[in-house]
């Protein structure tokens, strides 16, 4: 993603404990964005689908192992208006193609995290890159 | 008369959170609620209404006492939260028709 003069980059400790740090950030910077159709549930929904792929990125590419980073970019761009999310990684390569969809008949521990995320933006895309991975995530607004 | 009368307490626990539930302290809800299932807690009553945020850390949790709690006879039922677009979430994922759901904690209470 090219960087925008205002888009707003975060650069978070890859640990949990910034989770809510990440949410504050994204609301904030959605509520000053005019005429969204419901903009607490349109924020809430874009807090928690990149929750879940930061939550993911701790887990599986850094292994929850102290010392990673990760980079967060989020720039709103026109015609049409959409929020546009990119998140990086160092760490290791992610299948997303090997994560099974949760079966929503029948309930599970675990397995709703890029449901959601997938559920809740318009398109998330995940890339692998030379030194890391990059998710890309799109919601119109 | 010769009557034979027995009591059967069967423990129920109201947990009421009152902050965000991410993946950073999922954990930390995870033990308060094994605790209580260990301590012989059977019925919960997990009233999400001052629930700001659940993540699908935070709906794990649910899970697994809804799970564990089941094995060993007893149930789970789910209070609204306020948030709207958490309800939201709970219908889409269909935790709605997963958990019995209430609108107050006194409500589900009644339930069982």
């Amino acid at each position: 993603m090219e960087l925008h003069s205002d888009a707003l980059r975060l650069d978070l400790p890859a640990a949990n404990k910034y989770l809510n740090v990440l949410g504050a950030c994204l609301n904030a910077f959605i509520e000053r964005i005019e005429g969204i159709a419901e903009p607490r549930v349109t924020a809430y929904n874009i807090e928690l689908a990149v929750n879940e792929i930061f939550a993911n990125i701790v887990a599986h590419a850094y292994g929850d192992a102290p010392g990673g980073r990760v980079d967060v970019v989020v720039m709103l761009a026109s015609d049409p208006r959409r929020l546009l999310i990119a998140i990086r990684d160092t760490g290791i390569a992610f299948d997303p193609t090997a994560v099974a969809e949760p079966d929503l008949e029948d309930v599970q521990i675990n397995g709703y995290g890029l449901f959601l995320a997938r559920s809740l933006m318009d398109d998330v895309a995940y890339a692998r890159c030379a030194d890391g991975n990059t998710w890309q995530l799109i919601k119109h607004l | 008369m010769d009557l034979n009368i027995s009591e059967h307490i069967v423990r129920t626990v109201v947990v009421a959170p009152r902050q965000r539930i991410d993946a950073f302290n999922a954990p930390e809800l995870r033990a308060a609620l094994d605790q209580q299932l260990e301590g012989g807690a059977r019925r919960f009553v997990l009233d999400l209404t001052n629930v700001p945020f659940l993540d699908s850390a935070g709906m794990a949790v649910l899970v697994r006492l809804l799970k564990r709690s089941r094995d060993q006879g007893g149930d789970v039922r789910l209070v609204w939260p306020t948030e709207e677009a958490a309800r939201r979430i709970i219908k889409l994922t269909k935790f709605d028709r997963v958990f019995t759901m209430a609108d107050t904690a006194e409500a589900a209470l009644t339930d069982f």
